[in-house]
């Protein structure tokens, strides 16, 4: 567990607390090579969302070799069923951007219907919902509310009285259910509510979650099954359910697919090519953008993937580019938000040697493409009139006048053949995966391929994971994981099973990394270091806490796993010790072990270990130093 | 003298295992100095502002000239000096530009060309433009080489989930995303023994990063230890609005009304890049200057009598186009506005060189020409305020001159304005 870090940063910090550290032993040196079983921990730590149970043993029986050749060919690995059954009530990830708003219209099409624009919706049941909706927001139109700019955001209105039923004139629980069932649902602690709403036919659960009060269902909402949550959302405010959907399905992929690099990357490249769920109509293009321009292309070939990318409604929205006209069309012009961005953040990078000129021959080229029918079709579309036919230079590449349509491809074409892309990208994805500032011939290896390639991922992936570097002691378990990763990676480590991702989802957030929110076009930043903040670590030392004691609502964590028969407090200790930190602890989680071990009665060495030391240990190992890096 | 001088160093002492009692952390804050300590917040909007409708030029035929559907009218804007007027959504900000405690910089901003966002907030938040390699931010550099061993582990705090650059360098800065969930959560005798045991892991990691981080927050945790974030009550009329800015100005405000040793902060303020449909008096920028406003304007009456002791400062990676873009929205530009809200502010005033909107006055033909370098201006507020004689030490490779500065703070010689 020898940490060097070489960043001026970490060495000035270390510097810094030099009078602090004094007295204690140096660290290690690192070894020369990981050991075997090292060097699989390091493949699952980095191009998976965590370890599981005994998946180190089973990939070291596998073959790490086939494990990871496994994992760059994401399609012959069968999908876990588990995940295909827990996605299966998320409706809209399977819907068009059209089809999502349609079934769950947001703020601006409820306004729409308000203003006899477009016709109420033919299913009768979401017609009620949405007369609830137009009806609060006419309410607030007289109130002198500013429009209904409800459909911002990831929160909804929140709707009516909290007595009143989640639908509305849905009959009083107390008319179908016996006194004492009222009473068991309504009263106690959620998990015994939710129990007894489970206790409950099929048939009867539905009627309840509709006769529910709308207190009480969202305050249950979280501690239920997904699928039931979701049902109550819809009536409650329809367009959460897409929130529900996009933050629950990242949060069970990452912990359940068996199609782990494949899902790590898709989160690398959602990333790179952000989008923010906040910013109008994006909510509802998302899951489409991140289905089939994104996870299709992870491991294929960039030019693919950014053509992709921009023939979205998605990204043509976030970076205004649907906005983007010939001079002089009606009054209007070029915006050259995505030119820059798409030259500064997802190709050439900053240094790309492009100037101010570029950009707005960028735009140029790009004019014309649009939505149509932002909060209708809602589909890319090349408007023909809108471009800007004349000659174009970019990067000192002629693009001839009368191009229309092509020459944005050219661009994209030119941009992806550039060896500051395939520097650039391969800074990235060395970053992310191996460490916080990549080693310039690691980096310049994978441009090489990169080149040699046409951009092909897989290559570049290929050529990564080959190398030296990926296998280095001084990397090993050196990166700090992110709020994301923190937690999936907690909630494989214990084998836990969960029900409902949206607790874990809110936790993310929490920590400061809102799934599918971040604002500015740069996205997160894949240093590690930049999550390691007193707010942060307070958290996750919490998080730590709750998940042991099981206490997180949609989350079932069951320790005694760790416990095999009546095991002994010392045997609990090598369990967990193998299970969560691969048996590599550093010297403080160790010391704060064995001093909670020596705490413990003198008998605990030959009875069994008590839930609560169980839970202690667990807790301190999930809050350590050790389990916060990869 | 010698018994304050003990106080301190083993109320220290004491603060190093978290077991503190806030009552005497907050004499020894208190008391050990003449007078408190003072206090210089950034507040940094992300995204680019658009300084141009923010202390709008309304004497300028150009302004209107460049923007036909964005710019603010003439009548519309709350008239600052005959020339200059603030965003009508900035009214609340109008009662602190007449008491002369709020004062604006205008056509500020980086000598460094760059129109990245990324690039320009680091250079802005490092303090050395065209220079991506330094690691510290400019606020954490102000705390100077003093010793930061027996100061309060909040004397650097970022208000959000993470230490801006701004913040970072080698005086420990904590970040605090909500006060009230800035706590470990456990109850009971058993929950406190398992957060030693935590503090102690962290306390003996040999991780160069988590280690400190975690010292830094265990330090911080003793520290707030029966503040009660959740009750905090404002002073009457300090309507903090619900917007993130306003929430991390209200936990500031009780932060430093705590006397917990604050003695720089850093707050975030998002949602600036407004490409399309950015609005005039209306619109997605008033919404956010309505927010910022609002916000600042609270925490100033919050306040109260601490007042005295604090010092404001926005600032903005760059500025807009001078003309409005083809979907009625802005690109971006160069030079920016930034305010100076304080105590020790000679308020009520617009400060800097105005380079003038006609074509030729404009940098590279499209924005704001820069008239006050950034740097100048964080230079006052750091020696005229903190104290800090070491500007070089803040700002590295800049020759902060006197003689350069705009003279926002009282008490120091003025240049033109």
């Amino acid at each position: 567990m020898a940490k060097i870090r070489m960043t001026g940063l970490g060495l000035a910090l270390a510097a810094g607390m030099a009078g602090a550290a004094a007295g204690q032993q140096p660290a290690a040196q690192p070894a020369a090579q990981l050991s075997r079983q090292e060097r699989v921990t390091q493949a699952l730590d980095r191009l998976s969302w965590g370890i599981t149970p005994g998946e180190v043993q089973q990939v070291e029986q596998t073959g790490l070799r086939k494990w990871i050749e496994q994992q760059l060919h994401p399609s012959s690995i069968p999908e876990n069923p588990v995940l295909t059954a827990a996605l299966a009530p998320l409706a809209t990830l399977r819907m068009t951007p059209a089809e999502v708003i349609a079934n769950y219209p947001p703020g601006g099409v409820i306004v729409q219907m308000a203003r006899g624009l477009r016709p109420l919706p033919q299913d009768e049941r979401l017609r009620r919902v949405v007369e609830g909706e137009i009806e609060a927001f006419r309410q607030r139109q007289q109130a002198g509310g500013k429009g209904a700019a409800r459909g911002r955001g990831k929160r909804g209105r929140g709707g009516a009285e909290v007595g009143e039923p989640v639908v509305m004139g849905a009959p009083a629980l107390r008319s179908f259910l016996t006194p004492e069932q009222v009473q068991a649902i309504e009263t106690g602690g959620p998990r015994q509510r939710v129990a007894a709403l489970e206790s409950l036919p099929r048939a009867a659960r539905e009627r309840v979650l509709e006769s529910l009060p709308r207190g009480e269902a969202r305050q249950l909402a979280v501690w239920l099954p997904l699928e039931q949550e979701r049902r109550i959302a819809y009536f409650l405010m329809p367009q959460q359910v897409v929130t529900l959907d996009l933050d629950g399905a990242k949060v069970l992929r990452a912990v359940y697919t068996t199609r782990q690099l494949q899902d790590v990357l898709t989160d690398f490249w959602v990333n790179h090519f952000n989008i923010d769920i906040a910013k109008g109509p994006d909510r509802e293009y998302l899951e489409a953008y991140e289905r089939e321009a994104i996870r299709p292309h992870v491991l294929g070939k960039f030019r693919d993937l950014l053509v992709a990318t921009a023939e979205t409604p998605a990204m043509m929205y976030y970076l205004d580019n649907w906005q983007s006209v010939r001079a002089g069309f009606r009054g209007r012009g070029i915006n050259e938000n995505y030119g820059r961005e798409l030259m500064e953040l997802q190709t050439v990078g900053v240094n790309g040697g492009y100037t101010q000129k570029d950009v707005d021959e960028v735009a140029r080229c790009f004019t014309g493409w649009t939505i149509r029918g932002p909060l209708r079709q809602a589909t890319f579309f090349y408007n023909p009139r809108l471009h800007d036919n004349g000659a174009k230079v970019v990067l000192g590449h002629s693009i001839a006048a009368g191009g229309g349509m092509s020459d944005g491809l050219k661009v994209l074409a030119i941009l992806a053949a550039s060896p500051a892309t395939a520097h650039h990208i391969s800074y990235e994805l060395a970053q992310r995966f191996v460490a916080d500032a990549p080693p310039a011939g690691l980096v310049n290896a994978m441009a090489a391929t990169y080149l040699k390639t046409d951009g092909d991922l897989r290559q570049v992936m290929e050529t990564m994971i080959a190398s030296p570097e990926f296998w280095s002691p001084r990397y090993y378990r050196d990166k700090v994981k992110s709020p994301l990763e923190l937690v999936v990676s907690s909630v494989r480590a214990l084998g836990a099973d969960v029900s409902n991702p949206t607790r874990l989802a809110q936790i993310i957030a929490g920590m400061g990394e809102p799934l599918y929110d971040k604002q500015p076009p740069t996205g997160y930043l894949n240093t590690g270091d930049a999550w390691a903040s007193t707010s942060g670590l307070v958290a996750r030392m919490n998080f730590a806490r709750q998940l042991a004691a099981d206490a997180i609502p949609g989350v079932q964590v069951d320790l005694t796993q760790f416990q095999p028969g009546t095991g002994t407090l010392p045997e609990v200790e090598r369990s967990l010790l193998a299970g969560l930190l691969e048996n590599q602890a550093g010297p403080g989680t160790n010391a704060a072990i064995e001093k909670m071990m020596r705490s413990a009665p003198a008998w605990a060495d030959r009875t069994a270990a008590t839930p609560a030391e169980v839970f202690n240990l667990a807790a301190l190992m999930l809050a350590s130093p050790d389990f916060e890096e990869k | 003298m010698q018994r304050r001088i003990f106080l301190k160093n083993s109320a220290m002492a004491m603060v190093g295992i978290g077991a503190l009692p806030t009552w005497l952390a907050k004499s020894a804050w208190a008391s050990t100095v003449s007078g408190r300590k003072k206090i210089l917040v950034a507040v940094f909007q992300r995204g680019a502002a658009d300084g141009l409708n923010v202390v709008v030029p309304y004497g300028e035929p150009a302004y209107y000239a460049g923007r036909p559907t964005i710019a603010i009218p003439r009548q519309e804007v709350v008239d600052l000096d005959g020339f200059f007027g603030l965003h009508p959504a900035l009214g609340a900000l109008q009662p602190l530009w007449r008491e002369q405690q709020l004062a604006a910089i205008h056509a500020a901003g980086s000598p460094d060309p760059t129109r990245s966002h990324f690039d320009a907030q680091d250079y802005m938040e490092s303090g050395t433009p065209g220079t991506k390699s330094t690691e510290s931010g400019w606020l954490n550099r102000a705390l100077g080489l003093d010793r930061h061993a027996g100061r309060s582990p909040l004397r650097a705090v970022a208000m959000g989930p993470q230490v801006a650059l701004t913040l970072e360098g080698r005086a420990p800065a904590v970040a605090i995303n909500n006060l009230s969930a800035f706590r470990l959560n456990g109850r009971g005798a058993a929950a406190n023994a398992l957060d030693a045991d935590f503090e102690a892991m962290y306390d003996a990691s040999s991780d160069a990063i988590l280690r400190p981080a975690g010292a830094d927050a265990f330090r911080a945790l003793g520290m707030l230890k029966g503040l009660d974030a959740a009750r905090y009550q404002p002073a009457a009329g300090a309507n903090y609005p619900n917007a993130p800015i306003g929430q991390r100005l209200r936990q500031l405000a009780q932060l430093i009304k705590a006397d917990v040793g604050v003695e720089v902060a850093f707050a975030d303020v998002e949602g600036w890049d407004h490409h399309v449909a950015e609005g005039n008096t209306q619109g997605q920028l008033a919404n956010s200057l309505r927010n910022l406003g609002d916000a600042l304007a609270a925490f100033w009456l919050d306040l109260g009598p601490r007042q005295q002791e604090v010092l404001v400062i926005t600032m903005s990676e760059f500025g807009r186009t001078v003309r409005e873009n083809g979907s009625r929205g802005t690109d971006h530009g160069h030079a920016n506005v930034m305010f100076a809200l304080g105590g020790d502010v000679h308020g009520g005033k617009v400060y800097g060189d105005w380079p003038g909107l006609e074509e030729e006055k404009l940098y590279q033909g499209r924005d704001l020409a820069v008239t006050t370098d950034f740097r100048d201006v964080l230079s006052e507020a750091v020696e005229g305020h903190l104290g800090v004689a070491d500007l070089g030490g803040v700002f590295p490779g800049f020759a902060a001159d006197a003689r350069r500065f705009r003279g926002f703070l009282r008490g120091r010689a003025t240049m033109g304005a």
